[in-house]
């Protein structure tokens, strides 16, 4: 029974630690990262203005779909980036709860630092028609869900 | 109206009788004493709002420290400043952002450009340091775009230069 306990415990600490691992996040980094390559446009607080979209409770919406989680990283102000995937993936995870809000789905996943990498490879020619598209198939599956419930 | 009288005559008896005046004195010394030293303590500080740099230098010359990126006419020679935009202009919020050294402290901060839009050039004050400044094909760190395109005029008066954060030290 003790040996048991012993196990579980271990167990538990191996799991924390890689979880922790995973989403370690310094938010000096983030933020700084944020206002040298994403404030110029999105402005401080995510809420964009002319023809630049609104992050601010609004960004989460795309982790509805796994195309919409994909998109976040193929725009091409973060496939483009000067940052590398490990600190893009650290801006993305501190920027989506702290600017999306109420908008992130309670299951997000944080982006690990191999899936931004292979997802930045493919990077977006034509954003505003593909973004559209996304939005719409979002909200399509979102009514549908609501009127089947 | 007595027998409240006799009540309240009753407690402040039994409360004179436990407490001493200088043991009120006492704790209120210490409580206030205590109030005064939590403001000290690492946690309160931690909580302050970010303080601006120490300021040095003249806000209406090319020298002065937030202007290491610019590229145009400053503000503040134009009826504004380094932080706002002069009378019958609008701040463009889509702009370029470097860091620039503080000589005060010696620390890098981030600063935005912001552009001052909606009248004719200002044609005072032309600074052009340009330091971090990068071409075109990256839009996002270029001085030579014109900003004011995120303005709903996109005629350029100015320039601001306003501290937005301290930079991480890599």
């Amino acid at each position: 029974m003790k040996k048991r306990l012993i196990n579980l415990l271990l167990s538990c600490c191996v799991i924390a630690a890689n979880a922790s691992a995973a989403e370690t996040i310094n938010e000096a980094r983030a933020l700084f990262n944020y206002q040298m390559l994403c404030q110029g446009c999105h402005v401080g607080d995510g809420s964009g203005g002319k023809d630049v979209p609104n992050l601010n409770g609004a960004v989460g919406i795309f982790l509805n779909s796994v195309a919409g989680r994909e998109y976040l990283i193929k725009v091409p102000g973060a496939a483009n980036s000067a940052l590398d995937s490990k600190e893009l993936a650290e801006l993305m995870n501190w920027m989506i709860p702290v600017m999306g809000k109420d908008s992130v789905p309670d299951n997000f996943v944080p982006y690990t630092e191999q899936e931004v990498a292979r997802l930045r490879q493919e990077p977006l020619m034509e954003v505003v028609e593909h973004r559209a598209n996304l939005l719409k198939q979002i909200l399509a599956h979102d009514t549908t869900d609501n009127t089947t419930n | 109206m007595k027998f409240l009288d006799r009540i309240f005559e009753k407690k402040a008896r039994e409360l004179a009788q436990t407490n001493g005046r200088r043991g009120l004195l006492k704790k209120l010394g210490a409580s206030l004493v205590g109030a005064s030293a939590i403001p000290l303590l690492p946690v309160a500080r931690a909580a302050e709002p970010q303080k601006l740099p120490q300021e040095v230098g003249d806000p209406g010359s090319c020298d002065y420290w937030r202007y290491c990126a610019v590229d145009g006419f400053l503000c503040e020679c134009c009826g504004g400043s380094t932080n706002s935009c002069p009378p019958g202009t609008e701040m463009s919020p889509i702009t370029w952002i470097g860091t620039c050294t503080n000589p005060v402290d010696g620390r890098n901060y981030v600063i935005s450009y912001n552009d001052c839009c909606g009248k004719t050039q200002c044609n005072t004050c032309l600074c052009q340091r340009d330091e971090g400044d990068r071409p075109l094909y990256r839009s996002d760190k270029s001085n030579d775009v014109n900003w004011c395109l995120g303005a709903s005029s996109s005629v350029y008066h100015c320039s601001t230069a306003i501290v937005v954060g301290i930079a991480f030290d890599k």
